[in-house]
């Protein structure tokens, strides 16, 4: 019992990653493998995650490892975690200024190592670069294929008129 | 996977495809629950996956009830109102009831004044009497019950008359939150008149109602008061109940005869005395026993308050949680007071007692006594406020015994030190009572001085001043919400985050299971993954009821397809023209009988076909298999050819089903009862074709008569 406990984490291309339990327990994947299977010293496979992924991820944990765990302590209500909640933190948002690729890697591997709070940054930053562009500069950004003919495009924007400005 | 360019021409888009996360409709639905409505409506241009997901989330919540009308047919302005163009073109119904049932939380304003132009941007107006009629001839004709049968959330803002009957048409079982602000220029008796007209129809689900009606002066508004109490009485399922501006001198409180759940209460009192207050509170207290959350406000008029008129009746109600009394001349609460409050509200977090006092002479609570709400109340205090004064004498720092752990905000009122020893003497106390994480309030200009407590704080402990957050409501102003309505409603996105705080309500299990219990299992589904608190109670309530084992075996493992499905994994009746005719010639030999008990999920009940005999059926000590729990077995028309070959068929009949299963057949010239006879009894009675095969056969097995005994037919079966 002399330093904190640590687990290996082994990325899907083979790199092992070694890290206090606290930082790795950030996901709620890792925690519950570790309460199903116990401690070892066996590396826990992360097969969906690459290694630089995980090291941006565990960066992510481990800045973060003494905040209280999202609504777990209780307290929603309580006007500063709400605040915490909406606004993307500084340390977060230089955090997360990474290419578009990266970006959203890292929200695949938040949102399948069950990291709620990164998931959340990750979804963040998407709907800030979305803001306010059109459809087609949004089918640009994110090399999506636009299956609408121009008249039903055009119906579309007719129907949802009332949104635009709010 | 994709490469992140944002040169690409689109031309050449084909070559990379997009991030595989923008597939997931997971991750696009948190995505675009932060983006604003403007953005929304730019991402269901986008391709046809993000417009389903976009449009859902865009129209689930309407600013207004008129882009959904404008779907239909374009409007036009005929008499100060808004009506359909009818000629423009052929009605778009299609489209009109898919947006109208993604509908789940409306907003409208009508107009102060009536129209004089139409633009297809414009969001709040007068709908004209035509239009709603309109749409429910079209609802009636195609079996829709409700306009909008998903709305969970309406807040109605009546200016003009007619809009307040007009809400009639949305009050559906569907819809759990009712905000209807009324504005001062509506005429007073057609307000009456529409919420009598309102109260008589049929109840609906509502768990919380606000209603606000700014009359100045208690005349008026207690006549709108006596029509809101009858709306609130025709509706016994209210859970919260918001009146912060309607004048009531009891007849509210009267009204809430059926509400012994409810748990928030904001009210404005009107009433004449203390004696005729300490009444009103006690007949509240007996009412609704469970309340959680009061608020109630006086007018400055009323008399100076003592704690026996103006809490103490509220004493029986244990599960208190908040409690706000406003009033300007202040409260003085002494020490045996405060012994029976924590002991009466053990799970107190907001204690409010007129702090913010404006009387130029506030009756106060002397400072030392915080103390004892240190000592007495329960670590759930979280908010405190009361018009504190000073006394000489504060405890110094070393003697204090007792603090709180967790107090979040101290209000401390109006009153001022009057030197600046004092001050500090003060500041000193308060930082040893409070915990580090105590904001201070307190009414400012000519309250507590800041620099008392600057100095003390960069000293000593991080306290903070904070400017009046526990002040008094403004009479002239419109009426501060603290816990708004809008936070109550589920499951709902909202595109404009608030700071604000939710309501509390919804921390509270008891009344989520309440709200939840009426949710679909999709619902509770999305219920479950709003928030820790949310999950618990949902989960409950989504795994008390399963369709089915496997959602519960996926949770131990994935599972995976080994063999062919067979396509009916959940029959049970299983008849196929098993009465024919003794001379049709079509049958199924006997002995495929044991297919059946092999190929068939154990929940095959009934099995009816006309068998035919073979040869060779298994004997029974050869046979491998049997049906665990089939209840009736019809066996047709064909029959045996001998007493040995019937022996045979019976012993096979014995072993391939089980103990409970009915034999049934069809009589006259079908099988023959008799070979059971034989091989129960070797010489049973025969009761006019019957034979209950209960009584003869010695594990109780029963044979019954088909039920189409006297003319079987062709095709269709036997037992019922």
């Amino acid at each position: 019992m002399s330093a904190a406990p640590q687990v290996t984490l082994e990325s899907s291309d083979g790199e092992k990653f070694k890290v206090d339990k606290e930082v790795a327990e950030r996901s709620v994947l890792i925690k519950n493998m570790i309460e199903d299977v116990g401690e070892s010293d066996n590396p826990i496979p992360l097969p969906n995650v690459n290694a630089s992924v995980l090291k941006k991820v565990l960066e992510y944990c481990e800045h973060h490892r003494g905040d209280p765990l999202p609504a777990a302590d209780a307290d929603p209500s309580n006007d500063d975690n709400r605040k915490r909640a909406t606004e993307i933190s500084d340390w977060d948002q230089k955090f997360i200024q990474v290419d578009q690729e990266m970006l959203f890697e890292i929200i695949l591997a938040a949102n399948y190592m069950d990291i709620k709070p990164l998931l959340d940054v990750g979804c963040k930053t998407v709907a800030n670069m979305i803001k306010g562009k059109t459809p087609e500069e949004i089918r640009k950004l994110f090399n999506i294929v636009n299956d609408f003919t121009p008249e039903e495009e055009a119906q579309i924007k007719k129907e949802n008129e009332w949104a635009e400005d709010r | 996977m994709a490469e992140t360019n944002l040169k690409d021409t689109p031309d050449d888009k084909s070559n990379c495809a997009h991030h595989a996360s923008l597939d997931l409709p997971h991750i696009l639905t948190t995505i675009f629950s932060n983006c604003n409505p403007s953005t929304t409506a730019a991402l269901a241009r986008v391709c046809r996956t993000w417009n389903d997901l976009a449009i859902d989330q865009l129209w689930s919540s309407l600013p207004s009830l008129l882009p959904l009308l404008r779907i239909l047919l374009p409007l036009v302005v005929v008499g100060g109102a808004l009506d359909f163009d009818r000629k423009a073109r052929p009605p778009n119904w299609k489209r009109f009831w898919e947006l109208a049932s993604k509908v789940r939380r409306l907003e409208h304003v009508d107009t102060l004044e009536g129209h004089t132009t139409e633009s297809p941007t414009q969001l709040s107006g007068r709908i004209s009497p035509n239009v709603i009629p309109y749409l429910f001839l079209q609802q009636s004709w195609t079996g829709r019950l409700f306009l909008l049968p998903k709305l969970a959330r309406l807040e109605w803002s009546v200016n003009w008359g007619y809009s307040l009957f007009q809400l009639c048409h949305f009050l559906s079982p569907t819809l759990r939150d009712l905000i209807i602000p009324i504005g001062n220029r509506v005429p007073i008796d057609q307000v009456i008149q529409n919420l009598e007209y309102l109260a008589a129809l049929p109840p609906t689900n509502v768990r919380a109602l606000s209603i606000s009606a700014n009359y100045p002066g208690p005349n008026p508004g207690v006549r709108v008061a006596a029509a809101v109490a009858s709306f609130i009485k025709s509706q016994p399922t209210l859970l919260v109940l918001e009146l912060p501006s309607i004048w009531t001198r009891g007849e509210i409180v009267d009204s809430l005869v059926q509400h012994s759940n409810l748990i928030y209460l904001d009210l404005l009192l009107c009433c004449d005395t203390l004696a005729k207050l300490r009444s009103l509170l006690e007949l509240l207290a007996r009412q609704c026993p469970r309340i959680c959350y009061f608020t109630y406000n006086l007018p400055s008029s009323f008399p100076q308050l003592t704690p026996h008129y103006a809490i103490e009746p509220l004493l029986s109600c244990r599960r208190l949680r908040q409690i706000q009394i406003f009033h300007k001349h202040g409260l003085s609460v002494g020490s045996d007071e405060i012994k029976k409050m924590a002991q009466a509200w053990r799970e107190m977090e907001v204690l409010r007692l007129c702090a913010s006092a404006a009387d130029p002479m506030p009756l106060g609570t002397p400072l030392a006594l915080l103390l004892e709400f240190a000592e007495d109340f329960s670590p759930c205090l979280r908010q405190l406020a009361l018009n504190f004064v000073f006394d000489v004498e504060l405890p110094t720092a070393d003697v204090i015994w007792a603090s709180f752990p967790r107090l979040d905000v101290l209000g401390v009122g109006t009153s001022k030190p009057e030197s600046t020893a004092q001050a500090i003497v003060a500041a000193e106390f308060l930082t040893a009572v409070c915990s580090e994480q105590t904001e201070l309030a307190y009414i400012s200009a000519d309250g507590w001085r800041p620099d008392a407590f600057d100095t003390v704080s960069r000293i000593g402990g991080p306290l903070f001043v904070r400017q009046a957050g526990v002040r008094d409501r403004p009479s002239s102003h419109p009426i501060p919400r603290k816990a708004t309505m809008s936070k109550t409603n589920l499951g709902v996105t909202s595109d404009v985050k608030s700071n604000r705080a939710h309501h509390p309500l919804l921390d509270f299990p008891d009344i989520l299971t309440i709200i939840f219990t009426d949710c679909s299992p999709a619902t509770n589904a999305a219920l479950a993954r709003v928030c820790r608190t949310w999950n618990d109670v949902a989960v409950d309530r989504l795994w008390s009821s399963l369709p089915s084992l496997l959602p519960l075996l996926r949770i131990l493992l994935p599972l995976i397809i080994v063999d062919d499905v067979l396509a009916w994994r959940e029959m049970e009746v299983l008849r196929l023209c098993a009465s024919a005719p003794a001379t049709a010639q079509m049958g199924t030999p006997l002995a495929l009988l044991l297919h059946f008990a092999e190929q068939f999920s154990p929940r095959l009940r009934q099995l009816a076909l006309n068998f035919v005999f073979d040869g060779g059926l298994p004997t029974a000590d050869v046979v491998w298999t049997s049906f665990p729990r089939l209840d009736v077995l019809g066996v047709g028309t064909s029959k045996p050819e001998s007493t040995a070959q019937a022996i045979v068929a019976a012993e096979f009949l014995t072993a391939v089903c089980s103990e409970q299963t009915e034999l049934a057949y069809i009589s006259a010239d079908g099988w023959r009862p008799d070979a059971f006879d034989t091989v129960s009894w070797k010489n049973a009675p025969e009761v006019n074709h019957w034979v209950e095969v209960a009584a003869m056969m010695d594990f109780g097995r029963r044979v019954r008569k088909a039920a189409l005994t006297k003319a079987p037919k062709a095709g269709e079966a036997d037992s019922s």
